[in-house]
């Protein structure tokens, strides 16, 4: 569950480790988590650039301020789970308009 | 006997080896699981301790669970990958996190538990047993 930021408007204190990967998508990713516990932070798209930050809703204090407005990578979650069908699914990753907003 | 379960971390620092099936799958919606698991529940097979192999070298943390209970949690340091948590209540016992097992394993939750600290938005399947808070616990092991 993730909402998103321009990278610029999120800021964070204390440790964080990072981990780069390459994604699903084909993209280089950097996940950031806290070294003590290992709750996952945000993750950020480090090439391509200019994406919007993925702020991992467990996260925030109260997430019930912010509901998901999309599912994707949907062909992806297993057979079991319940994806809200009055939202839009995408079979992966989210279209370009999508992965552009940032509000 | 033989593995009927593996798994690894995001990067493969660890991986895991599991024989014998879960005593419970249980999805779990306390704020705790929500913080570790992205903002979903955790999604968790419950084996016996000694059925479970970890190779790797795991971080851990604990907290005062919404049970009363002390919960360690174990994770992978380099990519932060939740692998298991394991309940002072019942040490005979292994929560391994389904998204560190690998596919297909054929496990789903059985029942979700903790749901009155589900967010608003949260879409609980209706088919499954539902806890507003912990649940009895599971049988001790034979």
């Amino acid at each position: 569950m993730n909402v998103l930021f321009p990278e610029e408007a999120v800021h964070y204190e204390g440790p964080m480790s990072k981990f780069r990967m390459t994604a699903d998508s084909g993209n280089t990713v950097e996940r950031g988590f806290c070294p003590t516990c290992g709750a996952q932070m945000y993750s950020r798209t480090v090439e391509p650039t200019g994406l919007p930050m993925r702020v991992r809703a467990g996260t925030l204090d109260n997430p019930d301020l912010i509901a998901p407005s999309a599912i994707i990578w949907a062909e992806s979650a297993p057979a079991w789970a319940k994806l809200d069908p009055d939202l839009p699914h995408h079979p992966a990753g989210p279209p370009a308009h999508l992965a552009n907003k940032t509000s | 006997m033989s593995t009927n379960y593996t798994g690894r971390c995001t990067c493969s620092s660890i991986s895991i080896s599991i024989v014998g099936e879960p005593i419970a799958t249980r999805q779990c919606w306390c704020r705790q699981c929500q913080q570790l698991a992205l903002g979903g529940p955790s999604n968790n097979a419950i084996f016996k301790a000694e059925e479970v192999q970890i190779q790797g070298t795991l971080a851990s943390s604990s907290w005062a669970a919404a049970s009363g209970n002390t919960l360690t949690f174990h994770f992978c340091p380099s990519c932060g990958t939740q692998i298991y948590a394991q309940s002072s209540a019942r040490p005979h016992l292994k929560t391994v996190r389904f998204g560190a097992i690998d596919e297909p394993h054929g496990l789903s939750p059985s029942v979700a538990i903790w749901t009155e600290e589900a967010p608003a938005w949260a879409i609980i399947n209706p088919a499954l047993e539902q806890w507003p808070q912990q649940p009895p616990a599971p049988p001790p092991s034979k």
